[in-house]
């Protein structure tokens, strides 16, 4: 066991916090989700890792990489398909259209292959080297951020309208469908973006070190703490303070009731999804900028993610943010002090604490 | 008067059990219907059937002419159903005021019910605003429920058992409340296993036993008829 020096505690407990943060983000929708739902969602993590690489790729095209021109293609040949695939249906039998789609799709590979020398189905699947971006703005980032954002949280969306909200309280299904979707929006990332490790820039004055009494420490790492602090507050009061907190509230005490005096639960399941998935891609770029982005991520942070709502207490915003601060101290501390016992140090406590209270420290049970 | 809720030759099941058996009922516009009978015998089923909690298998159900058989509860209570729930059901963990403000309607800016009227006709809510509803009192949280389904701004109210487990005292400012919604033009259907209690408030009443409605009549007939009270509600 090493020692540590006064500094050396100082340096860690701010990286900690930093790295409570990251877990914060992701925890927070987790509990949400579990809390409220009552499901097990092992897709979230994979919001924050996917919402990493949609920041990654909206930062190409913002920034001027090459990117944006084979994404277009790729939407335009697979709108012309639909379109294809409608018109023909108007006239011949599905079976006679898709066999018409898929002579169409021989004559064309073939063609392309010997006549212009590049494959037609690239025209649907391009393959894009993503390159990481130098140049950066603040301006640029946040709108790269945003739309990153949206498309995760509309992922969300679309999986509990469509797969979730079918399933009703059946937890084995609802653990076979998320993860499932985890493994097709990590394999889906991996064969868009390829298996490389990348960063995502951290944009200008974020990327410098302040010197405090001779103690270097990251501005990005206080970035991260900011934002964490800033969604947490506003988790708070959107969901204390507001009409639709109540809402959301009204429908975990008694859902029933709720729909009769003219809740649609839907709408709120929907919408609690929808954030939950936000709050993983928040997350997930923010931490991007910090872990990097690269395939397994997902699945190497979730097990810290469960950490903090076992610790905390599923379903209760407070237990998230005491779950991430004790799960990233000790985290970085471990890694410290014990190095081969990391993750013991850290999930001893976990089953210590599942077995004296499997609620968790502020669960409601 | 016109028909405003009408519940034609419903059948409900409760998984394999058959609990109403061709159920009809009607409630007009402005009128108090009292639906009595023992325990068990479907009374809070037929308020889940009209609600959409638990749709009939056959039958239909319609209100101010449409179809609301198979409807959405959430849709149905925007129609103008207001439900006021056996056991209350007030969500404990939100505050009076928040019970009141999920229950109110974007559509319902200058209509009748807001928080201001609620707290008129129930003082006490108004004292307790802040307070979490789970920790109020059974009477005050029947006011909450009835409060609650008032900010949905119903044409029709439905109220179960608002009396069950109350002081005789309380009972009492219910039954006025009552009185006093009866005499604005709001219909009301109250289901009561206190056949007392509903028989000074109603306008007419229907006996529900084994899932069927064995008796309609005013409530003076009802209580004039031994045999229906000896043999449908327990009552000599």
């Amino acid at each position: 066991m090493t020692t540590l020096s006064f500094t050396n505690i100082l340096v860690l407990s701010y990286n900690s916090l930093s790295y409570a943060a990251i877990l914060f983000l992701l925890a927070s929708g987790l509990s949400l989700i579990f809390g409220v739902m009552r499901i097990v969602n092992l897709a979230h993590a994979a919001f924050f890792l996917f919402a990493g690489y949609l920041a990654l790729e909206f930062y190409n095209i913002i920034f001027g990489s090459l990117s944006l021109m084979p994404r277009i293609i790729q939407l335009v040949s697979w709108t012309l398909l639909y379109f294809a695939w409608r018109g023909l249906n108007l006239y011949v039998a599905p079976r006679h259209a898709a066999l018409a789609l898929l002579l169409t799709y021989i004559v064309m590979e073939t063609l392309c292959s010997l006549v212009w020398s590049f494959r037609f189905f690239e025209l649907f699947f391009p393959h894009v080297p993503v390159k990481p971006v130098d140049r950066i703005n603040f301006a640029g980032m946040i709108t790269a951020i945003l739309v990153a954002l949206a498309i995760a949280a509309l992922c969300g969306m679309f999986i509990e309208r469509f797969f979730l909200r079918r399933l009703g309280q059946d937890t084995l299904s609802q653990v076979l469908v998320t993860i499932g979707f985890a493994f097709i929006l990590q394999d889906g990332s991996l064969y868009t973006w390829g298996g490389d490790n990348f960063m995502l820039k951290q944009p200008w004055p974020l990327n410098f070190s302040a010197v405090v009494w001779g103690l270097s420490l990251p501005q990005y790492r206080a970035f991260m703490i900011v934002i964490a602090v800033v969604v947490a507050a506003a988790l708070f009061l959107g969901i204390e303070r507001t009409r639709l907190g109540a809402i959301m509230r009204a429908a975990v005490d008694d859902p029933e009731m709720a729909r009769g005096i003219g809740i649609n639960t839907n709408v709120v399941q929907m919408a609690i999804f929808a954030i939950g998935a936000l709050l993983a891609a928040t997350g997930g770029v923010v931490g991007g900028a910090f872990f990097g982005v690269y395939p397994g991520l997902d699945f190497e942070i979730l097990p810290y993610a469960f950490a903090v709502v076992i610790i905390g207490g599923l379903g209760s915003l407070g237990g998230a943010v005491l779950g991430s601060i004790v799960v990233g101290f000790i985290e970085n501390f471990g890694t410290a002090l014990f190095p081969e016992l990391s993750y013991f140090a850290l999930f001893a406590p976990m089953a210590i604490i599942l077995a004296i209270k499997p609620t968790g420290l502020f669960g409601k049970g | 008067m016109s028909t405003l809720l009408s519940v034609e030759d419903i059948h409900t099941y409760y998984g394999d059990s058959y609990v109403l058996q061709g159920l009809s009922i009607h409630v007009d516009e402005g009128e108090t219907l009292g639906i009595l009978g023992r325990n068990g015998m479907g009374k809070t089923t037929l308020i889940n059937s009209i609600m959409g909690f638990v749709p009939p298998r056959r039958g239909a159900i319609h209100f101010r002419g449409e179809d609301i058989t198979t409807a959405n509860s959430f849709d149905i209570s925007k129609m103008g159903i207001g439900l006021c729930p056996q056991g209350r059901r007030v969500f404990p963990t939100l505050s009076v005021r928040e019970n009141l403000l999920v229950a109110q309607q974007e559509h319902d800016v200058g209509y009748r019910w807001d928080f201001k009227e609620v707290y008129e006709l129930f003082p006490r809510l108004g004292e307790r605003a802040g307070q979490r509803a789970g920790s109020l009192s059974g009477g005050e949280q029947q006011m909450l429920a009835v409060g609650r389904a008032l900010m949905t701004n119903p044409s029709c109210l439905i109220m179960d058992e608002p009396s069950e487990g109350l002081a005789p005292m309380i009972i009492q400012d219910i039954g006025n409340a009552i009185q006093s919604l009866k005499a604005e033009g709001l219909a009301v259907v109250l289901v009561e296993q206190n056949a007392a209690f509903a028989v000074k408030t109603v306008d007419r009443v229907c006996v529900i036993t084994n899932g069927k409605v064995v008796h309609e009549s005013s409530p003076g007939e009802l209580w004039a008829n031994e045999e229906v009270r000896r043999n449908h509600l327990g009552i000599g």
